[in-house]
C-alpha cells in the first residue's frame, strides 16, 4: 500500500476535524499532495459512512486525475476542483472541504467572507456561484460532452457544476498563490461548503478552524446585538 | 436472542448520533425492519438513561405490533408512528426519530423546514404534523376513551390518542411520495415535538438526519446573519 504514514496522518486528522466540530457526515473531502506527481484524496461516499476511515478509505491519483492505488472506493466527486487547486497552485500542500456549520451559512447567502487573520491583515473567502441543481438537471436533460477524471466516480453532472466554478476560482483566487506561504486560502461554494487549501493539511487544519471561528462569531454576536440588555448599554 | 447483529448495528448508530450531535438524552427512537415479518425498535427510555443502550435494549415485533422478543422495557413512544411507517411504505426498512436541535426549532414554531443549501435539495420539504400533545393528553386524562395500546408498548394509552391524530397526516403528506424513497428518505417533524426520518436503511436515514438537521441550522444561521446586516446598515 503507497503512503501509508499520510493515510494514517489524513485518518488522525479526520478524527480531529470531527472532535472540533469542523465536520459533520453530510459530506466533506481531505487530499495531500503525497509527491510531485501523486495526490491522496478520500474516497465518494466518507461522510455517508459517517467517517469510518481504515487505511483503505483513500485514493491514489496522478496529477491529471488517473487511478495509481485504489481500493473499494472511488475518489470524491469534487475530483476536478482538487486537481485544478493542486494545478494551480504549486506550493498547496493540502486541501480540506467541509460542510462546516458557520461559514456554510454565508455560504448559503453568497456572501463573502473577510477574515482577520492573526496578523492582523484581513483576506477575504470567496463564495464562488453555481446553480447546482440547475446545472446538474440541465445536463442531465441535454448532456454534452465533459472529462470525468478516472479517479471519481462517472458523475457527468457534477464535472459540469465544477466546470462552472473553475473560471470562477481563477478570477477571485488565481492572483492569490503567494497568501498559500502565509495562512492558506479559502473559498465557499454557494449553498454547498468551505474549501481550503495550505501548504500542509495542519496548516489548512488551522485556516479552517479560523475561518469557523469567525464566521460563528459573527452569527453569534448578531444574538448579543441584536439583544436589548446590549441596546440599553 | 433474536436479531443480535442487528441490535449491534443500531447500538454503533446510536452512538453515532450522539457523537455528531443528532440525538440528545431528552428522547428518541431507531428501529429497522429485519425482515418481511419483524421489526426491531429501540426500547421506552433509552434516552432517560443517556443512550447507555445494550443488546437487550430492543424489541421484535411482527408487523401488527404484537411482541416476539422483549426484555426489561416496552418499545419507545414513537412505536406507532414508526409501526405505520413501515407498514404504509414497503421500501421503508428504517426509522429514525430524535430531538435534534435546530429542527425542533422548526417544529416548535410548526414551520416546514425547507432546504437551505444542495445538501438537502434531493430530500424536498420537511412537513410539519401538527397535534397539540399536552392538550390530548390533557383531555385524555380528563375524559379517557377506549383505544388499543399495542402490546409491545408500556401502557401508556395517552400517547397513542397523540400519535392517532398524527397517523392519518403521514398518508396526507407522504402518500403521494412513496416513489422518492427509491431515491433517498424522507422526513417530518411533528409540532412542538421533534423529526422522524424514514428510508430504505439505516445509514441512508441517519444520513438524510443529518442533511436536514444541518439545513435547518442554515436557515437559523443566515436569518442571524441577515438580521445582522440589516441592523448594521441603519446605523
Amino acid at each position: 500500500m503507497l503512503y501509508t504514514e499520510q493515510r494514517t496522518k489524513l485518518i488522525s486528522v479526520t478524527s480531529d476535524l470531527i472532535a472540533n466540530e469542523l465536520l459533520e457526515c453530510t459530506g466533506g473531502m481531505l487530499a495531500l499532495r503525497v509527491s510531485p506527481d501523486h495526490l491522496l484524496t478520500s474516497t465518494f461516499g466518507a461522510g455517508f459512512r459517517r467517517w469510518r476511515l481504515g487505511l483503505d478509505d483513500f485514493i491514489v491519483c496522478d496529477n491529471e486525475g488517473n487511478v495509481v492505488e485504489k481500493h473499494e472506493h472511488v475518489g470524491p466527486a469534487s475530483m476536478l476542483m482538487i486537481l485544478e487547486l493542486f494545478r494551480m497552485f504549486p506550493s498547496c500542500g493540502a486541501v480540506l472541504h467541509s460542510h462546516a456549520e458557520f461559514s456554510l451559512a454565508f455560504a448559503s447567502l453568497d456572501r463573502t467572507m473577510a477574515l482577520r487573520q492573526p496578523d492582523l491583515s484581513v483576506s477575504e473567502v470567496p463564495c464562488l456561484r453555481a446553480d447546482d441543481q440547475n446545472i446538474k438537471e440541465d445536463y442531465l436533460r441535454n448532456p454534452y460532452p465533459v472529462k470525468v477524471p478516472a479517479a471519481m466516480p462517472y458523475r457527468p453532472e457534477v464535472v459540469a457544476v465544477s466546470q462552472h466554478l473553475l473560471p470562477q476560482l481563477k478570477a477571485k483566487l488565481g492572483h492569490r498563490g503567494e497568501e498559500l506561504a502565509g495562512y492558506g486560502l479559502a473559498y465557499t461554494s454557494y449553498r454547498h461548503g468551505l474549501t481550503v487549501l495550505a501548504s500542509n493539511i495542519d496548516d489548512a487544519f488551522d485556516a479552517m478552524a479560523r475561518i469557523e471561528a469567525q464566521a460563528r462569531t459573527y452569527i453569534v454576536g448578531a444574538s448579543i446585538t441584536g439583544s436589548e440588555a446590549l441596546a440599553r448599554t | 436472542m433474536l436479531y443480535t447483529d442487528e441490535r449491534k448495528y443500531l447500538l454503533g448508530i446510536i452512538d453515532d448520533l450522539v457523537k455528531y450531535r443528532l440525538v440528545d438524552c431528552t428522547g428518541g427512537m431507531v428501529a429497522v425492519r429485519c425482515n418481511a415479518d419483524h421489526l426491531l425498535f429501540s426500547a421506552a427510555g433509552e434516552s432517560f438513561r443517556r443512550w447507555h443502550s445494550g443488546v437487550d435494549d430492543f424489541v421484535v415485533t411482527d408487523n401488527a405490533g404484537k411482541v416476539i422478543e422483549r426484555h426489561e422495557r416496552g418499545a419507545a413512544a414513537g412505536f406507532l408512528i414508526a409501526l405505520e411507517l413501515f407498514n404504509q411504505f414497503p421500501l421503508c426498512n428504517a426509522v429514525l426519530h430524535a430531538h435534534s436541535e435546530y429542527s425542533l426549532a422548526f417544529a416548535a414554531l410548526d414551520l416546514p423546514v425547507a432546504p437551505a443549501a444542495h445538501l438537502m435539495q434531493t430530500l424536498g420539504e420537511v412537513p410539519c404534523l401538527r397535534a397539540e400533545d399536552q392538550q390530548i393528553k390533557d383531555e385524555y386524562f380528563r375524559n379517557p376513551y377506549p383505544v388499543e395500546v399495542p402490546d409491545a408498548m408500556d401502557h401508556r394509552p395517552e400517547i397513542v390518542a397523540v400519535n392517532l391524530q398524527l397517523v392519518p397526516q403521514i398518508e396526507k403528506h407522504f402518500g403521494h411520495r412513496k416513489q422518492e424513497l427509491e431515491r433517498h428518505g424522507l422526513a417530518f417533524t411533528t409540532y412542538q415535538h421533534g423529526i422522524y426520518v424514514f428510508a430504505r436503511n439505516i445509514d441512508e436515514a441517519f444520513n438524510n438526519l443529518a442533511r436536514v438537521e444541518a439545513s435547518a441550522r442554515t436557515h437559523i444561521y443566515s436569518s442571524a446573519i441577515l438580521e445582522r446586516e440589516s441592523r448594521e446598515s441603519l446605523h
